[in-house]
């Protein structure tokens, strides 16, 4: 049984740091969710269990991680339900060849660089019981992934969604999401069934079947969510909780099947309603709950994980140098040369690249599985950590010596005004 | 073909085929690469517990387990009676060798300025691996070398099938 008074003053705590060190970034023009994964690393043997060690082991006893670990599991779980939820496909289909160029460089070019990276840490900073192919293929997965629901935030936040950087990017960060989802399944079906006696097609095999029924048979029956919000204006508590059921039966599912339980979630919010409406309106339901309390518990139990003491002396530090150089290098020069090559200005073009770079919040969610799996070390997983929080922190200030505000505002204003022309001329041809 | 179109086709060509086919010479040249001997997880320490260097004598045997946290060759380690690694502790081949403190919390008989060497040999061709080696108080000139030997546990010994 966990120790209640333990448990509630673990998330109080959490929630206080979070939110304050959240308040405290968001004065720095930066999204709160920086300021909050920072504060998990200021809860965690980085800094309180190095300058207050009794205080960190009062609060955070060995024997009540578990409790704490389970809590924000779920958290990450709904989380990632609404990520699914708020990518919609068709966003691609209006795209051209710079999102096209952008989204699938934005991939490759991380992931090689990333691969290149791993011939020269694999031997320093693994061990034998990870082969190099799962090694390689994880850090490449890591560093192409973007932060979806970080990205839309600071779009929001700039007004530039509807903005040809905003939709441009929308659109890659779908792809890179989707992608980057599918190959870490791909490494962590690997490694599973390396200590299962099935074979791994019959594993293969399950999941590709779970995915076509969920996608050609659960999405239609899906459908009857958004009727139904659109006859009463809303749903039901029943129909609430009935989705939350289904989100978590297709978790299990998941994790039955041999992947992990967020694939599921992911999947059943990718396959969701995308009527803009309903998303808002089902978002609005969870969004709250899962941000403000379950998140913070998931950024404080990613920080107890976090051992920055662990990467030591400069040997460890050029390793982490080279970690975040390579990340931002493949993410960032990646889609910036694509989307330049593909006709957009250099400005902008770079633009798309540093927003392509955030990985925020989902890097810490992959950075966990791979810590779990054992595919990557303590010390390499910290400085992973360092990264996704450099790459994040780094978009605002960038993005806007990039792409001041006032630059992007001719931009938008130049886009209308053509696609105002074009309006007129559709009318006067009819 | 128009000009636009040929542009996207080369530019596809060199930034998304290129790299896929440079991702899979990378995988193939990292098949030759070996990486240090695994170690992370908990160890089983065999026998007498009572003569190792600020000795806990009421763990029980089950309980008696050094936990290691390997990143390549670097390691921190931990025992039950809560010494563990100042600085990393560092694996050569398959030797590795450690300096304990009392952690906070510590439940050993040693002082907090006592320090206790650890040096084992890692025998990674028996299943599961195994542990020799021997703690020996810093600066205690009376003070023999402890021998331990400790067994690694099943269910991280799992991932040496790989």
């Amino acid at each position: 049984m966990p120790n209640l008074f333990t448990l509630v003053l673990q998330i109080a705590v959490v929630l206080a740091v979070c939110r304050a060190v959240g308040a405290l970034f968001h004065k720095i023009h930066q999204p709160r969710v920086v300021g909050e994964m920072f504060a998990g690393i200021l809860l965690g043997p980085s800094l309180l269990g190095w300058v207050a060690p009794q205080v960190s082991a009062y609060l955070f006893p060995a024997s009540s991680l578990g409790f704490l670990s389970a809590l924000s599991q779920v958290g990450v779980i709904v989380f990632m339900f609404l990520v699914g939820l708020g990518i919609n496909p068709k966003e691609l289909k209006h795209e051209g060849h710079a999102a096209v160029l952008a989204s699938h460089v934005s991939i490759t070019a991380p992931f090689m660089l990333a691969a290149l990276l791993s011939l020269y840490l694999y031997p320093r900073l693994s061990d034998d019981s990870v082969k190099f192919s799962h090694f390689a293929l994880f850090m490449g997965a890591a560093m192409s992934i973007t932060a979806f629901p970080v990205l839309a935030r600071i779009l929001t936040e700039r007004d530039l969604l509807q903005s040809r950087l905003g939709t441009v990017a929308i659109a890659c960060a779908v792809v890179d999401d989707v992608t980057g989802w599918c190959i870490l399944a791909y490494i962590v079906v690997l490694i599973r069934a390396a200590d299962q006696a099935s074979s791994i097609w019959i594993t293969l095999g399950g999941i590709l079947a779970f995915a076509l029924v969920m996608i050609y048979g659960v999405q239609r029956l899906l459908q009857g969510f958004e009727s139904s919000f659109r006859k009463h204006g809303g749903l039901s508590e029943n129909m609430m909780a009935f989705m939350l059921l289904l989100v978590l039966v297709s978790s299990l599912c998941t994790e039955w099947l041999g992947i992990h339980l967020l694939f599921g979630s992911f999947l059943m919010g990718a396959i969701m309603p995308k009527e803009p409406r309903f998303v808002r309106y089902v978002l609005d339901r969870f969004e709250t709950f899962t941000v403000t309390l379950l998140l913070p518990l998931f950024f404080a139990f990613t920080g107890l994980r976090t051992n920055i003491g662990l990467v030591k002396g400069s040997q460890m530090w050029i390793y982490c140098g080279l970690i975040i150089f390579v990340a931002v290098a493949g993410k960032l020069g990646g889609s910036t040369l694509a989307a330049w090559l593909s006709g957009m200005p250099i400005r902008e073009a770079a633009g798309l690249g540093t927003l392509m770079n955030t990985r925020g919040l989902i890097e810490l969610v992959i950075l966990d599985i791979g810590l779990d799996i054992k595919i990557i070390s303590p010390a390499l997983f910290s400085m992973m950590v360092i990264m996704a929080l450099v790459t994040t922190f780094m978009t605002t200030p960038v993005l806007e010596l990039i792409c001041p505000d006032r630059l992007l505002r001719t931009s938008i204003a130049s886009q209308r005004d053509v696609a105002i022309e074009a309006l007129d001329l559709n009318g006067s041809a009819a | 073909m128009a000009t636009t179109t040929r542009k996207f086709a080369v530019s596809y060509v060199m930034l998304v085929g290129l790299p896929i086919l440079g991702l899979l010479g990378v995988l193939r040249q990292g098949r030759n690469l070996s990486a240090p001997v695994g170690m992370d997880g908990n160890w089983v320490i065999q026998g007498n517990l009572d003569g190792l260097p600020c000795a806990l004598p009421d763990v029980a045997p089950e309980d008696a387990v050094l936990k290691i946290s390997q990143s390549g060759q670097k390691f921190e380690l931990s025992l039950p009676n809560g010494l563990k690694t100042q600085e990393s502790g560092t694996l050569d081949g398959t030797n590795l060798k450690a300096r304990l403190v009392p952690a906070f919390q510590t439940k050993s008989s040693c002082d907090r300025n006592q320090t206790v060497t650890l040096v084992a040999t890692l025998n990674k061709d028996v299943r599961p691996r195994t542990l020799e080696g021997s703690m020996v108080v810093d600066g205690c000139t009376s003070c023999a070398p402890v021998p331990f030997t400790a067994v690694r546990q099943k269910a991280v010994a799992k991932k040496e099938a790989h």
